[in-house]
């Protein structure tokens, strides 16, 4: 997102803010057109219009799912329909109203869209007159969104993909570089809401919080990944910004755009990164950069948190927090505790801890040690490839996996072992700080195989720095 | 939470801060350009910064102040130096060649030696084909005591220009000096000194862009520093390049048979020895691209015409010979296969060519 949209963003922000009645409604055309209007431009197939058009067709499909009949009422839901249907059909239009400039363009034929709207028309109205769904269609749910998102998040699938359908319309490949905007986390959000519809904990919201939920622009394209139910109660309870709300919210969003805009694009200039990596000729001046990087990846992140989080408080939202001061953490499992937080919170309730229980209850129970080795891995594993299906994210996963591992080990051995000079005082202290220098420096190691696409390359430096090379 | 803070305040401090900011700048009109990171925390450039905007490990500066303070020809003279510098456009520069194949890097490979001083060479080369450029950058070089320029030319390069650029509005006033005091008819010099840098420019919001060009080159130094690579460069492939050139005559749409004297800025070129005073330089006229292909008879290359370029090198010849200039004409000097491009791009093994071919005439100047 550039500075203007930000702007634009913080502008509809306020105005839906102001919107006395039909608020939600109001939030709901907003996102639903940004959606579109953030989407990158894709070169095939019409994808500018197809991608976000899925987003909002998956959140109606998996509310319908999801949600009981109590809430599922024409009376109480045409509004938020015919609102998500003129979005798409105003965008499809946009051709015709000469903005393509401004807004999406090369959309699809009106006949292909108004044939697509009738066949999910048709799904949703089978899907509506089911009073109760069996376990199954959730996990089917379940399984098909992540298919979707393993192939989005994998270039070599994708790769495949456009060869085939490429072959298949006997053209030449034109590109693999598909983006499908903020997808990652409108999967988890609908994960959430699945998951949870399934353990029957799930409350039932209108078509209209539900989809704002998933689409909720301040955190579509960054996050973070709030919780429907928390999200839901702010949505109803949003009231005009005082003095107070002003002042946070702006504050919340300049420390952003200073984050993300000065800092972090500053930091871009010398990071570490694949063009550079192999020139770069001494050990002093890698660490500079590999320092650059984590430093970069950090107020870029924790930037665009906070223009999130800015936004949403200008419209009466409060969103979670995301990041903590996570480089100031003495070990591992409290930085992950501070780092991308709603992302490890859906982790810890969707994967870790049903995983956990799940070894632990068995006939025969692995040892603690396994257990907690498996979790770990398996879970950072998992973390690191839902930022892409790539062996530099998934040995970015692995290398904070064990070390997860081995600092429980070593906490659990301190437990018993820590000697009384590190109870107290000089002694708490060194450990404190040698505990930040230590984790700061194994996250920032860790960085390499994020910031380089070639994993060998990531483990040369790594030696390099390390001096063992 | 309750707060004293007025957010509508703020805002209006925040306002008046940031006039005040902008009008105290305007007024003390801060010479920023002629401060760098460069030969002072990082080792200065090789050659000048330049590069695609959307790049970010790349920055084209147009202010020329700014671009000799970061370029190494600005760090103090040693002793034991001789310096020699190369003035021309991206040829020189070395459009599509790392910073260690450029030509002046392939002479100090070469390595010069002269009295027990060693020779060394500067890339003053940049992209952009104007003969005015070269004579700000003479001006500019003067400060910096060479021992002998070497001023690549080409016909595109002397062309009197229709229009102005960035680099020109960049540099208005060091550029308007020099047309008045060598009395230079640059085409478009009424808009050029129409061109009055208003109060609203020197604000830092109408400096913007060259306040963020210049903190970028400045943070640019530690990935200089660190690579001994000044940008990332995308290689022009020599397969290529087609011994075929177009069927039209023209040059620039100029029809065959125009005399062309009267567009060339041959008074830069008096300027420019003017300028140099003592330092002796030397005229080279750059290889080309020559093709022998399908409609060669009618055109060296896609960018010249025989009879423009022809021309050019008649008109060239008979000035440095009535002003008793040191020429080089090098126009064929280097085979197609050299070239990365079909005009004027050299390979590195081309670069290494010209080096070939100019090393001798460097000792012999810069060791009388």
């Amino acid at each position: 997102m550039s500075v203007t949209q930000i702007a634009i963003l913080a502008i509809v922000a306020v105005l839906v803010n102001q919107v006395k009645k039909g608020r939600a409604l109001a939030l709901l055309g907003a996102s639903a057109l940004v959606v579109y209007w953030l989407q990158p431009h894709q070169t095939s197939a019409n994808l500018t219009f197809w991608f976000p058009t899925c987003t909002l067709l998956l959140a109606f499909i998996f509310w319908l799912v999801t949600s009981v009949p109590e809430v599922r009422s024409w009376n109480q839901n045409w509004s938020a329909v015919v609102i998500l249907l003129g979005v798409m059909i105003l965008v499809d239009l946009n051709r015709y109203l000469g903005i393509e400039y401004f807004f999406i363009a090369n959309t699809p034929r009106f006949q292909f869209v108004v044939a697509a709207l009738l066949g999910i028309a048709l799904i949703g109205f089978s899907l509506a007159r089911v009073r109760e769904f069996r376990p199954i269609m959730f996990s089917l749910l379940i399984i098909g969104l992540i298919v979707i998102l393993f192939v989005i998040k994998s270039p070599l699938v994708l790769t495949k993909l456009t060869e085939i359908i490429a072959d298949f319309r006997g053209k030449v490949s034109v590109s693999t570089e598909f983006s499908w905007l903020g997808f990652s986390y409108v999967a988890f959000r609908l994960l959430h809401t699945v998951i949870d519809r399934k353990a029957g904990r799930l409350q039932a919201v209108p078509l209209a919080d539900f989809v704002n939920y998933v689409i909720f622009f301040p955190a579509f394209v960054a996050g973070p990944i709030d919780r429907i139910e928390r999200f839901a109660g702010q949505l109803n309870g949003i009231t005009a910004l005082n003095r107070e709300d002003w002042v946070a919210a702006g504050s919340r969003l300049f420390a952003g755009l200073f984050k993300k805009f000065v800092i972090a694009d500053a930091l871009a200039w010398f990071a570490l990164s694949d063009v550079i990596a192999s020139d770069v000729h001494s050990r002093g001046w890698l660490w500079t950069l590999v320092y650059a990087y984590s430093l970069r990846i950090f107020f870029d992140f924790s930037g665009y948190t906070d223009i999130a989080i800015g936004l949403g408080m200008l419209l009466g939202i409060r969103l979670p927090e995301n990041f903590s001061s996570p480089y100031f953490k003495a070990n591992l499992t409290q930085f992950w505790n501070s780092w991308h937080m709603t992302l490890t919170q859906w982790f810890r309730s969707y994967f870790f801890n049903p995983l956990t229980r799940s070894l632990r209850s068995t006939d025969k129970p692995l040892p603690v040690p396994v257990i907690i080795f498996i979790t770990q891995v398996a879970t950072m594993v998992l973390i690191g490839l839902w930022h892409g299906v790539t062996l530099g994210f998934f040995l970015w996963g692995l290398w904070h996996g064990v070390g997860l591992f081995v600092q429980n080990r070593w906490s659990e051995w301190m437990k018993v072992y820590e000697p009384e000079w590190g109870r107290t005082g000089g002694g708490a202290a060194f450990l404190k700080y040698s505990g930040i220098f230590l984790t700061f420096h194994y996250v920032t190691l860790g960085w390499l195989f994020f910031a380089l696409s070639d994993s060998a390359m990531a483990w040369s430096i790594l030696l390099r720095l390390l001096g063992a090379s | 939470m309750k707060t004293d803070v007025r957010p509508l305040f703020v805002v209006l401090k925040a306002l008046c801060l940031f006039v005040l900011i902008n009008i105290l700048f305007a007024v003390v009109n801060p010479r920023i350009a002629d401060f760098s990171t460069y030969n002072k925390f990082f080792p200065g450039l090789a050659r000048m910064p330049f590069g695609d905007s959307s790049d970010s490990l790349t920055v084209t500066v147009d202010d020329v102040r700014a671009m000799f303070a970061a370029h190494a020809i600005s760090s103090e003279k040693q002793p034991d130096e001789l310096r020699v510098v190369l003035i021309g456009d991206s040829s020189i520069w070395g459009d599509g060649l790392s910073v260690h194949d450029t030509l002046s890097e392939q002479l100090n490979r070469l390595g010069s030696q002269c009295n027990g001083k060693t020779i060394k060479v500067y890339n003053l080369g940049y992209p952009h084909p104007s003969i005015l450029k070269d004579l700000v950058f003479i001006d500019e070089v003067k400060k910096r005591q060479p021992d002998l320029i070497i001023w690549f030319m080409t016909l595109n390069t002397l062309m009197n220009q229709s229009r102005l650029n960035p680099f020109i509005t960049e540099n208005r006033e060091h550029i308007l000096k020099l047309l008045d005091a060598y009395d230079i008819s640059f085409a478009p010099r009424k808009t050029l000194s129409e061109q009055q840098e208003s109060f609203y420019q020197k604000t830092v919001i109408g400096k913007r862009s060259f306040l963020a060009r210049w903190i970028k080159l400045q943070a640019l130094g530690i990935t200089w520093s660190a690579t001994n690579e000044d940008l990332r460069v995308v290689p022009i492939h020599a397969e290529a390049i087609s011994l075929d050139v177009k069927k039209d005559p023209r040059y620039r749409n100029i029809p065959p048979g125009t005399d062309l004297r009267t567009s060339l800025l041959l008074d830069v070129l008096d300027a420019g020895f003017d300028i140099a005073g003592e330092t002796p330089v030397i005229l080279v006229n750059e290889p080309i691209f020559i093709a022998t292909g399908v409609h060669s008879e009618i055109r060296y290359n896609d960018l010249y015409p025989r009879w423009a370029y022809d021309q050019y090198r008649a008109v060239i010849a008979t000035e440095t010979q009535t002003s008793s200039w040191r020429y080089l004409d090098l126009w064929d000097a280097i085979p197609p296969k050299y070239f990365t491009d079909a005009s004027f791009h050299l390979s590195a093994e081309g670069e290494r060519l010209l080096a070939d071919r100019v090393k001798p005439t460097l000792g012999s100047e810069v060791c009388q």
